[in-house]
Parts: C-alpha cells; structure tokens; sequence
C-alpha cells in the first residue's frame, strides 16, 4: 500500500513520439459493395504517420501506466476512371485523406528493463480513435467527408536505446534531461466503423506500427 | 576638348537629355525631404542615388535590373529610363556614363568596346536619358553575362578616368531548351499534361491552350511567366501570349493538371520552358484532348451500394455518443 501511494506521488514522465504504421482503410470490409478501395487504390497499404504526446507512470509491479494522445495522416491517391463503364483511367487524381486522432491508455512491463537490465519493455494498449475522413475529385475538390470513431488495440514491444547506448544515454540525460528512447515494434487493431453504424465509412485496420518515443 | 577626344571611336548612345524636368523633380525631392524631416521620420539623406533605372514609370528592383535584357527587351528595343544625378559627385570636372564590361584601359581611358551612354560636364542636374535594351548589350546575340553601367569621372580634363558609380545589369538573350515531348490525358473538367526536358538550368514550365478555333480558354488565366517577344512588339510566336497561358508546373514536376475546362469540348496544348529571365522556350505542341466526366472514388464506393453518409461530419456524433455509452457500460 505504501509502495503504491509513492508510486502514485512520484512525477509522470512526459512522452513525445513519432509513429508509423503500414495502413489500408477498410472500406472493402463493408458488405455488398464490392471492392470500391482496391479497384481504385490498389491493394497495397500506405504509411499512416505522425506523432504523440503522452504521459507515463510508475505503479507498483515493475509497471508503468501510459496515456497518449496521438494524431496521425493518411493520403492515398489514383487516377480516376473515365466515366463509361470501363476502368479506363482519366487525366484526374481522386484521393482519400484519413487524420486518426487517437486516445490511447496503456500499461508497460519494465521489469525486464530495470531489474534485468534488458532493454525490452512490453506493452499493450487501448483507447478511442476519432478518425476525420474526407475524399476528393480529380480537380482536388472535395466531394465527401465525415469522421468515424471506433476502438484500437495493440501491443508489442519497446527496445530502450539507452540501454543499448549507456554512454549516449548519460549524455542525453544529463544535457537535455532526455530518460528514455525507445524504438517501438508492435500490431494494432482499429475497430474503425462508428461502432457498427451503417451510415460510417469503414476504415478498419490490423496492422504493424513502429515508433520512436522519447521521454523526460 | 581633350576629355573627349578618347570618346570619339565610342558608340554614343545619347538622344537628348530631358534636362526640362530637372527643376520639377528637384522641388518634389525638396518638399519630400522636408516633410520627413519635420514628421521625424528619417533624417534627411546626405545625397541621392547617382544612377537611377525605370522601366516606363516604375523603378527597377535590384532582382529585375539582373535579369532585365532578355530576348524579348532586345529584339524589341525596350528602353530603360536612366536618372543621373552628378550633384552626388561633389567635384567638378568631366563625367561619362558607360555600358559595358572591363571598361577602363590599363591607361585609364574609356575602353572602346564599350557604349558611351551619356558624357558631359559635372553639374548639379539630374540628367533623364533613354537607352535600349540592345543598345546596352550591345548585342541580342545569344548569351548569359552581366555588363555594368559606370559613371566615370574625369575630374582635371585630362582624359584619365576613375570610376565613381556602378551597377551591374543582367544580359540573358539565351532561351531555354524547349519541353522535348508529352502527353495529355483528360479528365472531368480538366486535362492533364505530362512532359519531358532535359534543360539543366532552373526554368519554369507553363501550358499554353488553345480551343481548336485558336481561342483562349480560361477568362482568368494564370499569370505568364514569360516575356514574348509577341507580347511586347508583335513578333514570334502567335502562342506566346498571357491569354493563353493555363496552367504552370511546380518546381520539379514533369505534369500539370490545367483546371477550368469544359466537357465535351476539344482543347490544344502546348507546353514552353521559361528561364529566370522571363525568355521563353520555342512552343512544343502536346496534343488534343476533350475532357468528360470520370467516376472519383466516393461515387466508384456509392455505385457499389455504400451508404455511409459523406456530407460532413455528422456520422461522428452518434457515433461517438455510441463510444461513450459502451465505455460508460464497461466501468
């Protein structure tokens, strides 16, 4: 109990980080349209990018309670198809922008990192995702937009570089006050669909996401 | 007479000065200085500028006097309005405005390869003299140099010279290498032009487009980036005007898309290079496209039979409300 108080009244690190994630909107998930997204776009996935701030805390356990707030951008992009019932392709580039402003609780193990002094932290975490949406023609107005809310869930694992680099990490600490840089590997779900409203754009997800945060 | 006597194998290129307007502007010079010197603006300036260059009314800036004689100002005797004021000098003697490069010999004369602008007696008037772009270069020969335009003082009548003032003038009389092929593809509303150079030196790329009556299509079309020679005397091009300008590339970009278009209307295109200095390019021909309409893919998604409503923003709100009652549930 008392570890806990003082885990408690210890000081949140604060985070910044940047993030990647191999993503494709999943549009083609909804049923009975067909393939609108791959006919257009492909079936490749496309970088979804951007950054997070965030918290992280101490508690008792060897864990580390985090909680981030991330905005990320999509773009994808293809020459539209002429009008006459081919998929012939015309002078004009449609494209679809996704900005996923995500709300994300998280708990990290640390344990492996500060007692073994393995620089492997684990971690898993969940929040909402508010995910703004627009699509536009070829002379680049836009002809439809909206927003989709949902649920994401990930995990994967943090490398501590400092534990990696001591004699970088010492620098960095001392200079700039930096504690921690982290490169993160992981898998994420989204459950982008408005929470199964028929008047949401879908744009679901499993993907793998990297990231490099640092914390003060 | 002997200040002159090394200037008679110069190619002058005075036409009379217009000494007329010397008092006029002198007042103006005085009640400016005197309005600012009394509103504690600025402190009164110790002199003017000696030379002074206008293009019609408008002053030069420093970026447009280094690339101001292009093909177009040459081919077509553009003249620039030089305001020389001596009073600056504060000596007597003789004074002599030449254009040119490596203009004092080594015996402190005049060199003759260069063009006497104007010569004369130090004097506190500002003298207003007209020059032509090719009078200036002294060539429309195609080249990329700088000449200057010095002020030399003879101040014992001794026909030794020394510089007082000069300023540098861009000569740039060499086009760009033309787009050298291309392709246009239309759209809805819009077509899109891809191209290909292989000119080393920064240019700017625009579309020219024409109906295929030869009209111009756009009311409002982009600025030309070019100076043509057809703009400025007539000659050249017929293509080469501001009105059938369509569309520019961005920096680095082999396509642009021209917007504004109409469907089921055929238009031509063509495509110029156009240097720092405004020369343009010879005019590559595309080709002809008729834009009509295409399937984006928000209408491609609604063929299909999606629903989803993309009119703003307004799924979000349910949606969200839904989200927080399903936390709110969990706790």
């Amino acid at each position: 109990m008392i570890a806990l108080l003082l885990a408690l009244a210890a000081q949140p690190s604060l985070t910044l980080g940047m993030d990647f994630t191999l993503y494709r909107p999943g549009v083609d998930g909804e049923s009975g349209i067909g393939t609108p997204y791959a006919d257009m776009f492909g079936t490749g996935r496309g970088p979804l990018m951007g950054g997070h701030i965030g918290a992280t805390h101490p508690v008792p356990g060897g864990f580390e309670l985090s909680l981030t707030l991330g905005l990320t951008h999509f773009e994808d992009s293809a020459k539209a198809f002429v009008d006459d019932g081919t998929l012939k392709r015309s002078g004009g580039e449609t494209s679809i922008v996704v900005n996923p402003v995500s709300l994300m609780l998280g708990a990290r193990f640390r344990l492996l990192w500060e007692a073994l002094g393995l620089p492997l932290v684990p971690y898993v975490e969940g929040g909402l995702v508010y995910a703004p949406w627009s699509v536009s023609k070829g002379d680049g107005t836009s002809v439809a937009s909206g927003a989709t809310p949902g649920l994401a869930l990930g995990g994967g694992l943090y490398v501590e570089l400092v534990g990696v680099e001591k004699r970088s990490a010492k620098t960095l600490r001392d200079e700039f006050g930096v504690e921690s840089v982290a490169l993160r590997g992981g898998v994420s779900r989204m459950w982008l669909d408005a929470f199964g409203s028929s008047s949401a754009l879908v744009l679901s997800d499993t993907a793998w996401t990297f990231g490099l945060e640092v914390g003060f | 007479m002997a200040r002159f006597a090394s200037l008679a194998g110069h190619r002058s290129l005075l036409r009379g000065p217009t000494d007329g307007t010397a008092v006029a502007f002198a007042s103006i010079v005085l009640r400016a200085h005197l309005i600012l010197f009394f509103a504690g603006l600025a402190a009164l300036p110790a002199s003017a500028a000696p030379i002074v260059l206008r293009e019609g009314d408008r002053l030069l800036t420093d970026a447009e006097r280094l690339e101001w004689i292009n093909v177009a100002r040459c081919s077509c005797d553009s003249e620039l309005t030089i305001a020389l004021d001596l009073s600056s000098l504060a000596q007597t003697g003789n004074a002599a405005l030449v254009a040119g490069k490596s203009c004092l010999t080594t015996e402190n004369r005049i060199s003759s390869s260069c063009r006497i602008v104007w010569d004369g007696t130090i004097d506190t008037e500002t003298h207003t003299l007209k020059v032509t772009a090719s009078e200036l270069a002294g060539s429309c020969a195609a080249t990329e140099t700088k000449i200057d335009l010095t002020l030399f003082v003879d101040a014992e009548d001794e026909d030794v010279w020394t510089s007082a003032t000069t300023m540098s003038i861009g000569v740039d009389t060499k086009p760009p290498s033309a787009p050298e092929k291309g392709d246009v593809v239309a759209g809805e509303g819009l077509a899109e032009v891809s191209f290909e150079t292989d000119e080393k030196k920064a240019v700017q790329h625009q579309v020219l487009c024409t109906t295929l009556a030869g009209g111009a299509v756009l009311d409002d079309p982009p600025e030309a980036v070019f100076d043509s020679e057809l703009e400025r005397c007539g000659q050249g091009d017929g293509l080469l005007a501001a009105r059938f300008v369509c569309a520019e590339a961005s920096d680095g970009t082999a396509s642009v898309t021209v917007l504004g278009l109409t469907d089921h209307v055929a238009y031509r295109f063509a495509m110029v290079s156009v240097d720092d200095a405004g020369n343009p390019s010879s005019v590559t021909t595309i080709g002809e496209a008729t834009p009509s309409p295409e399937q984006d893919f928000w209408e491609r998604y609604q063929q299909g039979g999606g629903d989803a409503d993309g009119t703003g923003c307004q799924t979000a709100s349910p949606g969200i409300l839904w989200g927080l009652l399903f936390f709110v549930r969990r706790k």
